[in-house]
């Protein structure tokens, strides 16, 4: 499988009121040709910045350094113009909230066809067959009268679906999904997942997905990396990632998800919250919240260990990290 | 303390702040600042380009203009701050009893009242004032004062509106503080933010609505030297006495620019909702 | 459908209001009416015949209905100092009003939305102070000063276009337009600076929000991203912005038609309030009160057709 996405040494640093800060710090990950790698963590982890730093969508106070190749192409290399170009053809984008993703005052037939248009030659009558078909595609009931529909018209999961048309119909080779199914019902979530798989087994494109339930990881990914406080802590296939987690802070959001078979009292829950990009610690950034923090942890950050099939970045490891 | 500084930080709303200050000063000093008195006529001296004597020059009848204009303060001053306090005399309590008592009064009396008054254009509505009770000061600034009022009503109902279904007034409610009390201790300070910027920018507006009646002969009648009614009679002597015209307008600019300045400034240092 | 039915019905009490309050306006006069107008030394016949004409001997509430009844007519009622209807007496000037305002609109919104669009695009740099700053010196030049420096370059200093000699249009096309240059830039200008700086932070409260990212995740350019999608949505308090200023123009023209001796509606006001022409005054101010109503009315309206949320019931803001 060739790799589609590389990206190394990924820093995203935001002008702010209190001084520059520091969102994403040396990530280091890639994607290949039809794989779904999943990236996980809490909010505020860096995960979304890691994303729009891809799509150079930062705020203008945001600033990326590192390198992001894609397909060959170095992306933070490009022009706005080629970029321009990348965006919504190669790469795609799904986001988080579909009921303000959309445009309020365009139908949603509109907002398929402007990027169809926009990055193939078509006619306007070609384009709207192809928004159609696209809606279609997504399983949407009576799609051609949806296509004169506005976003308003439609519940959270049919916006969702519509965001997801828009994001397929120019056959982008990899797909961006922001917490695509958070702001989602239950019910709705798995659809919208099963769709996502369904598009991504006949079309053979990858996936970022990013998310903060593990059940969505399970279900959906091929390998996993987890961040924390705007650096990698865990990378690994997933299979493994649930059979044998490493770190510390992945093994604590395991301990979180509630599961049926079993009977917990409480569900537990890591204690404290991430750090603030102004106020790091000096040792590991986890280590303030981690049940199992030695002394060393307090003083020095942990490189990400190559350990067997997995990168981990704990000094839990240094041993076994050596010895590999 | 913190507002203090961040308001400090603001450089254009320090700008107004100033020119304000400034604006007063002169209207307090002006008989210490005006080499001439504003309305001695000379008759060997009429209509004289500006020169190291008469700064600004003179007018048709040898009145000193730059006299003139340093005295238009204290009537632009006056205009501003009592145009706008008649406002918010009606306006603020109307708009606190509103919001607060809420049902028939407040949506079928004052709320279609103040509609119906912000249907008539604001100059009109001062003419029309002025047309019943007579021109004069006092009565252009009656006139500007009411013109100003459904504004104010809006604006503090809009807020008290916000505040009432607060918890903390809600908690006060239901422990059986007095209704009073609960307007005037707890609401009004919380609502008065928006309140003090709409009266800053008010004031703006009341210094151009007054220089505008007395430009049409309806505010300050002569010889009181105000802005509006000097450039009145600058007009006719455009073509023979241009400079006449520029300087009571640009004291008006500056004035005014001072308080939209002003204005601007604390909105963005008072308002959380307002943008950079 | 029911928006409009809602809207439409929402106008009467406030049209009802308006009546009442311009009705009151003849009873606000200190004394007597009938004396005030005609002054101490007047006949007691023409006293009486006054009282009569006004209707001020019958009961109030009486003398409201009937005027309420002919207003609804058309009938504003004889003009005290000219002897013509007041409802003719204002359709003679409100052609001149209406063009002023048009072109103060034009100059207005031609000047409003580059700067505006520029200025929010451009957001933190020195081309959005400057206009910004700009803006807010334009908001501070009193209109009617304004027009007299423009008088004093344009049209004394240099006699590139005329400061005054308005014929109506279908006179003169030419020598109307002409005239109208100068009247439709000394207000216009001011009004731009308002229009601009509500366009500006309209276009900043929408440039943030999530679907503008979705249209440049698209790959649509700076340009369209703004054109396309931003400025529709922008465009409900610029046009309520703009509604408020064409119907303050309606009136407010006063002062500038004083400076540029434009025979419009507002002028006719000023010089029936200095006539003592109530009758006249009172039929003006009703007038353009309506004219408010029917150009919010329509402002409103004009939601529904930017925003398909509006029709449906929805809010804006949903």
């Amino acid at each position: 499988m060739t790799t589609i996405l590389e990206v190394e040494q990924l820093r995203t640093r935001f002008r702010t009121d209190s001084g520059v800060v520091s969102v994403v710090d040396g990530v280091d990950f890639s994607i290949r040709a039809g794989e779904t790698l999943g990236v996980v963590g809490e909010s505020g982890c860096g995960k979304s910045v890691t994303s729009l730093s891809i799509m150079r969508l930062l705020p203008p106070n945001g600033n990326t350094s590192g390198t992001i190749r894609f397909h060959g192409k170095d992306v933070l290399g490009l022009s706005e113009k080629e970029m321009q170009a990348v965006r919504g053809n190669e790469i795609a984008m799904i986001f988080q909230e579909p009921m303000t993703s959309l445009n309020p005052l365009h139908t949603v037939g509109r907002q398929i066809e402007e990027a169809v248009m926009l990055h193939r030659q078509v006619t306007k009558a070609q384009a709207k067959e192809r928004a159609i078909a696209m809606l279609k595609a997504v399983g949407m009931p009576r799609a051609e009268e949806i296509y004169g529909e506005f976003p308003h018209q439609l519940s959270g999961g049919m916006r969702q679906r519509v965001m997801i048309a828009m994001a397929m119909s120019c056959d982008p080779k990899l797909i961006i999904a922001d917490e695509p199914t958070t702001a989602l019902d239950v019910t709705i979530q798995a659809q919208i997942l099963d769709l996502m798989r369904d598009l991504k087994e006949k079309t053979g494109t990858s996936i970022m997905l990013i998310t903060h339930d593990l059940g969505v990881v399970a279900e959906m990914c091929d390998r996993v990396i987890v961040m924390y406080a705007g650096q990698v802590v865990e990378e690994t296939d997933v299979d493994t990632l649930f059979e044998s987690p490493k770190h510390p802070y992945t093994i604590g959001l395991m301990n979180s998800i509630p599961e049926l078979d079993e009977e917990r009292e409480y569900l537990e829950t890591i204690p404290g919250a991430v750090p603030l990009p102004h106020q790091m610690p000096t040792g590991c950034r986890f280590a303030p919240r981690c049940s199992r923090a030695m002394p060393i942890c307090n003083e020095k950050p942990p490189e990400l260990l190559q350990l067997n099939g997995t990168k981990c970045r704990c000094w839990l490891y240094a041993e076994e990290g050596e010895q590999q | 303390m913190k507002t203090v500084r961040k308001f400090l930080r603001n450089g254009l709303g320090v700008i107004g702040a100033v020119i304000i200050l400034v604006l007063i000063l002169v209207a307090i000093f002006a008989p210490q600042i005006a080499p001439f008195d504003p309305n001695a006529q000379d008759y060997n001296k009429v209509m004289m380009q500006p020169d190291g004597e008469h700064l600004f020059g003179t007018d048709d009848l040898g009145r000193d203009i730059f006299s003139r204009v340093v005295y238009g303060a204290r009537i632009s001053i006056q205009a501003a701050l009592i145009s706008v306090g008649i406002a918010m005399l009606i306006g603020v309590p109307i708009g606190l009893l509103s919001g607060y008592y809420r049902g028939f009064w407040d949506e079928w009396v004052v709320m279609r009242s103040v509609d119906a008054m912000q249907a008539f254009p604001f100059l009109i509505l001062a003419l029309a004032i002025s047309a019943v009770l007579g021109s004069g000061f006092g009565n252009a600034m009656l006139a500007i004062g009411i013109g100003f009022a459904p504004a104010f009503i809006r604006i503090t109902r809009g807020q008290v509106l916000s505040l009432r279904n607060m918890e903390y007034i809600q908690a006060a409610r239901s422990v059986g503080v007095k209704d009073a009390r609960i307007i005037f201790r707890h609401i009004l300070p919380n609502a008065l933010n928006p309140i003090v910027i709409q009266a800053t920018l008010a004031m703006a507006s009341g210094i151009i609505a007054e220089a505008s009646l007395s430009y049409l002969g309806l505010g300050v009648q002569p010889p009181t030297p105000s802005w509006g009614s000097m450039l009145n009679q600058a007009q006719t002597l455009m073509s023979v006495a241009p400079y006449a015209t520029f300087y009571p307008g640009i004291a008006i600019f500056l004035v005014v620019l001072g308080f939209n300045l002003l204005g601007d400034g604390l909105q963005q240092v008072l308002d959380p909702r307002s943008r950079k | 459908m029911m928006f409009v039915v809602r809207r439409l019905l929402l106008t009467i009490p406030i049209l009802l209001l308006v009546s009442i309050m311009t009705f009151s306006l003849i009873h606000m006069i200190p004394g007597d009416p009938a004396r005030v107008i005609l002054g101490q030394e007047a006949t007691p016949e023409a006293y009486q015949a006054l009282r009569t004409e006004l209707g001020l001997d019958q009961p109030i509430v009486v003398q409201y209905f009937s005027w309420l009844g002919k207003v609804l007519q058309g009938d504003l009622g004889i003009s005290i100092t000219d002897r013509v209807p007041v409802s003719e007496l204002i359709m003679q000037r409100l052609p001149a009003t209406v063009e002023l305002t048009i072109g103060t609109f034009l100059v207005a919104i031609l000047i409003a939305f580059p700067a505006g669009i520029l200025a929010a695009v451009r957001r933190g740099t020195w081309v959005d102070y400057t206009s910004t700053f700009t803006a807010l010196g334009g908001m501070s030049i009193p209109s009617f000063w304004l027009a007299m420096m423009m008088i004093i370059f344009f049209a004394v200093n240099n006699q590139w276009l005329p400061a005054s000699g308005y014929v109506p249009f279908l006179e003169n096309p030419t020598q109307n337009l002409l005239a109208m240059i100068l009247p439709c830039l000394a207000t216009g200008l001011r009004e731009s600076a308002v229009l601009m700086r509500m366009l500006r932070s309209s276009l900043l409260d929408v440039v943030s929000m999530d679907f503008i990212r979705t249209a440049k995740a698209k790959g649509l350019n700076e340009a369209r991203t703004i054109l396309g999608h931003a400025l529709r949505n922008a465009m409900v308090p610029v046009v309520t912005t703009s509604g408020l200023m064409i119907a303050g123009l309606l009136g407010g023209l006063v002062i500038t038609e004083s400076i540029f001796s434009i025979p419009g509606f507002g002028r006719l006001i000023v010089e029936s309030v200095f006539k003592r022409d109530y009758v006249t005054v009172q039929g003006a101010i009703l007038v353009s009160a309506v004219l408010v109503v029917m150009v919010n009315l329509a402002v409103d309206m004009l939601y529904a057709v930017i925003d398909p949320r509006i029709k449906a019931g929805k809010g804006a803001g949903e």
